[in-house]
């Protein structure tokens, strides 16, 4: 017999999760590279929360419909030159009587590269199983509960979004430089067909899939050394043992309960 | 039948685990197993308590004695052997040897040229093996915020048994002195909750502590 025994139904682990997916806090990444054609930085922030908790014998606890709670922001950046064609305002002679003409010189106009800052938050629910993982790290014992695999994100609506919050942002910007007016169409056009949903979920997979493989909440976290009692001045020292083995496991009866237990020593 | 039956959380210390709390907290802190007047212990450190001597008119600084216990062992019902006062259900057995030693004093006031006598004192001492029966005791503050003790509800002395099966006043009196001492010192060793719970959760106690199969056993919830 073990010397502790600590055991908690499945409402209990329900908030043991919730409280470990608080505690897992917001994280966050960023990065660069290309957008389509295009050249962009982005970063994106994920948290976690809610989600129905299962236990399920010997060693899983499946959390469905978890929150994965995410903001994304891109800063593109489109050369005008690359997708619009080149602009020139012709010479124009003016005749001047008994002496010739004065000519105006030719003036070829040289797009700008713009910069479109898009952002965009949302919340994907998604549905895993997680392994009970018991572990002495750096003497500290923890218990965690470690996602398997890597469950499919459906990040087609937010491709689409992401390109319609692309074509909001960029026509204005675009209204802004001088002589665009008859091209505006088509470079909306030609900048939204060459980044594209492909485009987006090429950079959105793998941006977000990192925040979920490997998903980790811990549920324990104690020192070896484990404190029983406080330092109590002026004689008193800390009072601790040492926690020689943690266990955990889903253990099957009347009802499932997710069971911790500890082998201790002085 | 699940371990939190009813109740959401369960949390059992094997007896195992108690007496390794027990030699834990004695190790780091002897003093509340050692006492002795300024004879034996000049001032309360980490390692043992002073306390006063026992004030008598005519002796010198008063009797000098000194207590000192073993790191009491418990053993939760069922009892893991034969004992003086075996414990039922819900109950426990605490052993402990009490070395009670007196400081033996003789003193002769003849040829003293200040007054204050010539005193030589010798250390005797015994050793006794002290049962105690008791249960477990809870004070309950608030989430996580608790902890467990022993109440002790008698004291037996097997060294000091009668030999004709009537109550002898001299065994009454030691018993009844160790008694006192056993008590205070078992209400100065609690178990708080979370080391109950190795710190895996806030306990709301709302069931326990009871005693089973050699282990303590409480119910609750969690905050």
């Amino acid at each position: 017999m073990p010397d502790i025994t600590v055991a908690v139904d499945q409402s209990a682990a329900t908030t043991l999760l919730h409280d470990a997916e608080t505690a897992l806090g917001t994280q966050s990444t960023s990065g660069g590279g290309s957008l389509g054609p295009f050249s962009a930085s982005w970063n994106a922030s994920a948290s976690f929360s809610g989600g129905v908790i299962d236990l399920l014998p010997p060693n899983i606890i499946q959390i469905t419909n978890c929150n994965f709670n995410y903001s994304v922001g891109f800063s593109i950046s489109v050369d005008l030159n690359a997708i619009l064609p080149s602009f020139c305002l012709p010479q124009i002679c003016i005749p001047i009587p008994f002496d010739g003409s004065i000519c105006t010189p030719k003036i070829c106009i040289s797009w700008p590269t713009i910069t479109i800052p898009v952002s965009y938050s949302d919340t994907i629910q998604f549905t895993a199983d997680f392994s009970l993982v018991a572990h002495l790290v750096a003497g500290t014992w923890l218990v965690d509960v470690v996602i398997d695999g890597i469950p499919a994100l459906d990040l087609t609506p937010a491709a689409v979004a992401i390109l319609a919050a692309i074509e909001l942002a960029v026509t204005p910007i675009l209204l802004a430089i001088p002589f665009i007016g008859p091209f505006l169409a088509l470079a909306v056009d030609a900048i939204l067909t060459a980044i594209g949903i492909a485009g987006l979920l090429g950079v959105l997979g793998p941006l977000l899939t990192p925040f979920v493989a490997g998903l980790t909440f811990n549920i324990y976290k104690q020192p070896q050394v484990f404190p029983v009692l406080p330092n109590v001045p002026p004689i008193d020292p800390e009072v601790d043992i040492n926690l020689d083995l943690i266990q955990a496991a889903v253990v099957a009866s009347d009802k499932n309960e997710l069971v911790l237990t500890a082998n201790i020593s002085a | 039948m699940s371990l939190t039956q009813a109740n959401h959380v369960f949390a059992g210390v094997h007896e195992h685990a108690i007496n390794t709390f027990l030699q834990a907290f004695l190790t780091a802190r002897p003093h509340y197993i050692n006492y002795g007047t300024s004879a034996f212990v000049p001032a309360t450190t980490a390692a043992a308590t002073n306390v006063a001597s026992i004030a008598f008119p005519g002796i010198p600084g008063g009797i000098q004695y000194m207590v000192q216990f073993s790191i009491p062992v418990v053993d939760l019902f069922p009892p893991d052997g034969a004992s003086p006062l075996p414990p039922g259900p819900g109950e426990l057995n605490v052993k402990v040897n009490a070395k009670i030693t007196l400081g033996c004093m003789k003193w002769d006031s003849r040829g003293s040229t200040d007054g204050k006598p010539n005193v030589s004192m010798t250390p005797i001492s015994t050793t006794l093996t002290v049962w105690g029966l008791g249960r477990p005791d809870v004070r309950y503050f608030g989430p996580g915020n608790g902890d467990v003790g022993i109440q002790l509800l008698d004291v037996r002395i097997p060294a000091l048994a009668c030999v004709k099966g009537e109550p002898d006043s001299f065994e009454a009196i030691v018993e009844c002195i160790l008694r006192m001492v056993l008590q205070a010192l078992l209400e100065q060793l609690r178990l708080p909750f979370h080391a109950l719970t190795i710190g895996f959760i806030q306990l709301i106690l709302q069931r326990g502590p009871q005693i089973d199969a050699d282990q303590l056993e409480v119910w609750g919830d969690i905050s």
